[in-house]
C-alpha cells in the first residue's frame, strides 16, 4: 500500500517544532534516506524506516534485558481498543515474529460497561482478534460484580471517587479473565508519560507505599496470582501515537468519559511543560523514580504475616478476610437496597426533582 | 484568608494582629518569635556548651551561611544573628556557634540590576553586623582560580558526549565561568552548572574558614520545588543525600528553614526591615514556555497548586525526607557535579532505550547490531544527570557520530 502523500509534519500537535531552521536533508540516523518526522523523545530529525526501527528495537530491549518472556509463556494482553494497548499488541506480534520469542498472546479485555465508550473500544478490540489473529476473551464487570455495570455506579454514586471502584475492580477483572484462561502473566500498555505521571503523583500525594515500586516493570504482589508488566514502560506516547498512525493500526481514541481526578491533571500539565523544556524529562523521571528507596519497616515480617487467604465472599486472593473489591460491592448493594424501598416504584431523580419544586413552593 | 482590621494576634492575645500565616493571625513580635523558634528547633545542638570539668565554655564551632542574599537567605543571616545577641547576653559573652557568611557574587555571568553592588551590600552588613558575623564574597571566578576545582571538569568522554566545553578548559589557564557557561546553550543546563559552581564555591570556603557545618538559606518551598525538579532532571537519587541534613565531603550540611514556607521568610524581611539588603542577579525567567528552566516551571507549578492544595508543599518535602540515601557510600564521584554516583555507566541504561542505530539496509543485515561501546578503564564516572544536562536536548553521544548541517551551520557560520 503506498504511503499518503502526507506533509513531513503529521496533523497532530505533539510533535515539537524545530528549534532553529530545520534544514538537514537526511535522517540523522541512516544519513540516507529522507527525514520525515522529528522524534519525541530525542529531538532527531529521522525518517519512517528509522523511527519504526527504534520505537521497536527499544521495546524489544526491554523486554530482553528485563526478562518479561520465557519461551512457550501464554501471557494475556490487556486490551482497551486505544492507541497503547494497539501498539503494545501489534509491536509485540512484530518483535514475537522476527526475534522468536515462542509466546503466545491472548487479548484480553475488560468490559466496564460504559456507553458511548467502551462498547465502541470493544468493536475494535474485536477486529484487532482477527487483524493480529490472536484469541480474545473479555470479562464484563456486570458478571462479575453483581449485575453491576460502571454506568450503574456512577448513577449510584456519582462522578466522584468513581475511579477507585473502576480501579479496585479492573484489577480483579483482569485477574480473574487471565485466571480463566490459564495465564499467569499479564501485559499491559502503561507508556513512559504513565510512568513519569505516577511517579509526580505519588511524590505530590507523599504515597510512599508506592513511591518507590511504581517503577518496577514487573509487579507482582501476595494478593494477586498473576504478575503484570510494561513493556512500553520507556516509549513515549507521543511517539505510540505516531507509531499507530504511520502504521495505520486500527484504534479507538476518546477518553474514559467519567473523566479522572482535577489533581492528576494538574501532574500531567506539569509533565507536558517539562517535556517541551527537555524532552527527556519523561525518562529522567522514571530514572529517578527508579532510584528512589524507602526504609521499610520490617518488611520481609511483614509479608510473612500476611498469609494468603481467599475473600470469604468470593474466593479471590485476599489479604483481608473480605477482599477490597466485595467490601465496595456491600456498600453498593446497601444503596441499591435502600433506593429500592424508599423509592417503592418511583424513578429516584424524578422523586428528588419533585422534592426540590416542593420546597420553592410559596404561598 | 484576608486580615480584618482589629482583629487579635492569636499567641499574645494582646497586640493587633498584622499578617495572617497558615491560618493564624499574628502580631510582629508573634510571627518574628514564630519564625525563629522554627529555626532555633533545627540548630538545638548550636547552644552554648559548658566543659563538665572546668566549667568554662567550649570552643564554639564555625558555621558557614550560604548567603545568596535572597529573601530567605537573608532571613536565616537575621535569625542566626538574633540567636547569637541572645546567646552572648545570657552567657556573657559566650555563643554556642561563630558565624561566617559567604556570598557567591555572580556579576560576572549574570549582572546584578543597575547600581547594585554585593561587595558594598556585604559592606553595609558588616558595618550594621560587625560584632557577630564575618562576611565573605567570592566571585564566581575564583571556581578557575583554585585549579584543584578545574580537576572536576577535565576528563575524557570522548566515546560517549560531547563536551567540547570541558576540552576547551585544557588549553591553558585562563578559561572563564562565563566561557564554560556560553558553551551550554541549554538553559536548565546553565543555570544547573552555574550552581554547581556556586555550591562548590561555597564548599571550598568552608574548607578555608575551617567551619565545621553549613546552614543554607533553602526554605520549605525551596526544598520541594528541588525535589520535583532533582526528579525531572533525573538525579533523583541524590534527593536524599543533598536535601536532608547530613555529612557531605566531611561538612555537615543543615537546612533550618525546612519548616519555614518561602511567603513567611519575605514577610519576615519585611517586618523586620531588612529589604534593602535583598540583591538578585536579574535572571529574569522568560515569559516563552520553551525557554524556562525546570526549575522555572516547578516553581510556578508550586505557586498554582498551593492555591488548590495547600498542603502540598509540605507533603512534598516530608515524602523526600522519607527516601533511603542510596549513594551514601558509592565508590565513585560524578566528574562534573561531584556528586556521588552508584551507577558508573548510567549510558548504558540509556542506550538500552534511546536506541541511536538506523534501520538495517538491505546489504548490510545485523552488523550494527549490538555493538557495546569498549569500555575504557580509565573513563571517567558521569552521573546520569549530568549527562542528560550537559547535551540539553539531545542525548550526549548522538552529536558525536556525525556533525549535522544545522549544527556545522550553527558553529561556523557568523551571525
Amino acid at each position: 500500500m503506498p504511503q499518503p502523500r502526507e506533509p513531513a509534519q503529521p496533523p497532530s500537535t505533539c510533535i515539537v517544532p524545530p528549534r532553529s531552521v530545520p534544514l538537514s536533508t537526511t535522517c540523522e540516523l541512516c544519513h540516507n534516506r529522507k527525514p520525515y518526522l522529528r522524534r519525541p523523545k530525542t529531538g532527531q530529525k529521522i525518517c519512517q524506516p528509522c523511527f519504526f526501527h527504534v520505537f521497536e528495537t527499544e521495546i524489544h530491549n526491554t523486554i530482553t534485558s528485563r526478562k518479561l518472556f520465557y519461551r512457550g509463556e501464554r501471557v494475556a494482553l490487556g486490551a482497551s481498543g486505544g492507541k497503547d494497548s494497539t501498539v503494545l499488541a501489534y509491536v509485540l506480534k512484530v518483535l514475537n515474529e522476527r526475534y522468536d520469542y515462542g509466546v503466545e498472546f491472548v487479548l484480553l479485555s475488560i468490559d466496564e460497561g460504559i456507553k458511548g465508550y467502551r462498547d465502541d473500544s470493544l468493536e475494535t478490540v474485536k477486529r484487532n482478534k482477527q487483524q493480529y489473529d490472536m484469541a480474545l476473551e473479555i470479562v464484563s464487570y456486570k458478571e462479575l460484580y453483581d449485575d453491576w455495570s460502571m454506568d450503574d455506579i456512577v448513577a449510584q454514586i456519582g462522578n466522584r471517587n468513581n475511579c477507585t471502584y473502576c480501579g479496585v475492580f479492573r484489577r480483579q477483572a483482569l485477574d480473574r479473565g487471565a485466571q480463566k484462561l490459564g495465564i499467569k502473566h499479564v501485559v499491559t500498555g502503561h507508556n513512559a508519560d504513565d510512568m513519569a505521571e505516577t511517579v509526580l503523583m505519588n511524590l505530590l500525594r507523599g504515597d510512599t507505599a508506592r513511591l518507590d515500586r511504581c517503577t518496577a516493570i514487573i509487579t507482582q504482589s501476595a494478593d494477586s496470582p498473576v504478575k503484570r508488566s510494561k513493556p512500553l514502560k520507556y516509549a513515549y506516547e507521543k511517539e505510540i501515537v505516531l507509531y499507530a498512525h504511520y502504521k495505520k493500526l486500527d484504534y479507538f481514541s476518546t477518553e474514559c468519559i467519567y473523566s479522572p481526578e482535577a489533581f492528576r491533571g494538574t501532574a500531567r500539565a506539569l509533565i507536558k511543560n517539562l517535556e517541551t523544556v527537555r524532552p527527556s524529562a519523561i525518562i529522567d523521571i522514571i530514572r529517578s523514580g527508579e532510584t528512589f528507596a524507602l526504609e521499610r519497616k520490617s518488611g520481609g515480617a511483614r509479608l510473612k504475616e500476611l498469609k494468603l487467604r481467599t475473600c470469604e465472599r468470593c474466593g479471590y486472593i485476599s489479604s483481608n478476610r473480605i477482599c477490597k473489591a466485595c467490601v465496595l460491592l456491600e456498600g453498593l448493594n446497601a444503596g441499591r437496597a435502600a433506593v429500592q424501598v424508599n423509592g417503592a416504584e418511583d424513578e429516584p431523580a424524578e422523586g428528588l426533582a419533585l422534592h426540590k419544586r416542593l420546597e420553592h413552593l410559596s404561598f | 484568608m484576608t486580615l480584618e482590621p482589629g482583629t487579635p494576634c492569636r499567641r499574645c492575645k494582646q497586640n493587633a494582629a498584622i499578617y495572617i500565616s497558615r491560618k493564624e493571625p499574628f502580631c510582629k513580635e508573634c510571627f518574628v518569635r514564630f519564625l525563629r523558634g522554627k529555626q532555633r528547633k533545627q540548630m538545638a545542638d548550636y547552644k552554648v556548651c559548658y566543659d563538665p570539668a572546668t566549667s568554662s565554655p567550649q570552643i564554639p564551632p564555625r558555621i558557614l551561611l550560604a548567603l545568596s542574599l535572597s529573601e530567605s537567605s537573608l532571613s536565616l543571616f537575621e535569625m542566626l544573628v538574633s540567636l547569637l545577641h541572645e546567646q552572648r547576653k545570657m552567657h556573657r559573652g559566650n555563643s554556642g556557634f561563630e558565624l561566617f557568611a559567604v556570598h557567591v557574587d555572580q556579576s560576572e555571568v549574570y549582572p546584578y540590576p543597575t547600581g547594585v553592588d554585593p561587595k558594598s551590600v556585604l559592606e553595609s552588613m558588616r558595618q550594621a553586623y560587625n560584632e557577630t558575623c564575618t562576611t565573605v564574597c567570592t566571585p564566581v571566578g575564583d571556581f578557575f582560580a583554585d585549579t584543584r576545582s578545574l580537576r572536576h571538569f577535565q576528563h575524557d568522554v570522548s566515546d560517549i558526549a560531547d563536551y567540547s566545553f570541558v576540552k576547551d578548559l585544557t588549553l591553558d589557564g585562563t578559561v572563564t565561568v562565563s566561557d564554560v557557561l556560553s558553551n551550554i546553550r541549554d538553559r536548565t543546563s546553565k543555570l544547573d552548572i552555574l550552581q554547581t559552581i556556586r555550591e562548590s564555591l561555597v564548599l571550598e570556603a568552608a574548607k578555608k574558614l575551617q567551619c565545621t557545618s553549613i546552614v543554607w538559606g533553602d526554605t520549605m518551598s525551596r526544598l520541594a520545588e528541588k525535589t520535583l525538579s532533582l526528579t525531572a532532571k533525573g538525579r533523583g537519587s541524590v534527593i536524599p543525600y543533598i536535601l536532608s541534613d547530613g555529612f557531605r565531603n566531611g561538612i555537615y550540611n543543615l537546612y533550618p528553614l525546612r519548616e519555614v514556607l518561602r511567603a513567611e521568610a519575605e514577610e519576615y524581611v519585611r517586618m523586620l526591615n531588612i529589604s534593602q539588603y535583598v540583591t538578585k542577579p536579574s535572571i529574569k525567567p522568560p515569559n516563552v514556555l520553551r525557554m524556562m528552566t525546570i526549575d522555572d516551571l516547578l516553581g510556578n507549578y508550586f505557586a498554582d497548586v498551593e492555591k488548590g492544595f495547600p498542603s502540598i508543599v509540605s507533603t512534598v518535602v516530608r515524602t523526600a525526607a522519607k527516601l533511603t540515601d542510596q549513594v551514601a557510600y558509592a565508590s565513585d564521584n560524578c566528574a562534573i557535579c561531584g556528586l556521588p554516583c552508584d551507577d558508573t555507566s548510567p549510558e548504558r541504561w540509556l542506550q538500552d532505550i534511546t536506541v541511536n542505530q538506523s534501520a538495517p539496509s538491505h546489504d548490510a543485515h545485523d552488523e550494527q547490531d549490538k555493538v557495546a561501546p569498549s569500555k575504557d578503564e580509565e573513563k571517567s564516572v558521569i552521573c546520569y544527570g549530568c549527562l542528560v544536562a550537559t547535551k540539553g536536548v539531545t542525548f550526549p553521544w548522538i552529536s558525536t557520530m556525525r556533525y549535522s548541517k544545522e549544527e556545522t551551520l550553527d558553529e561556523y557560520e557568523l551571525h
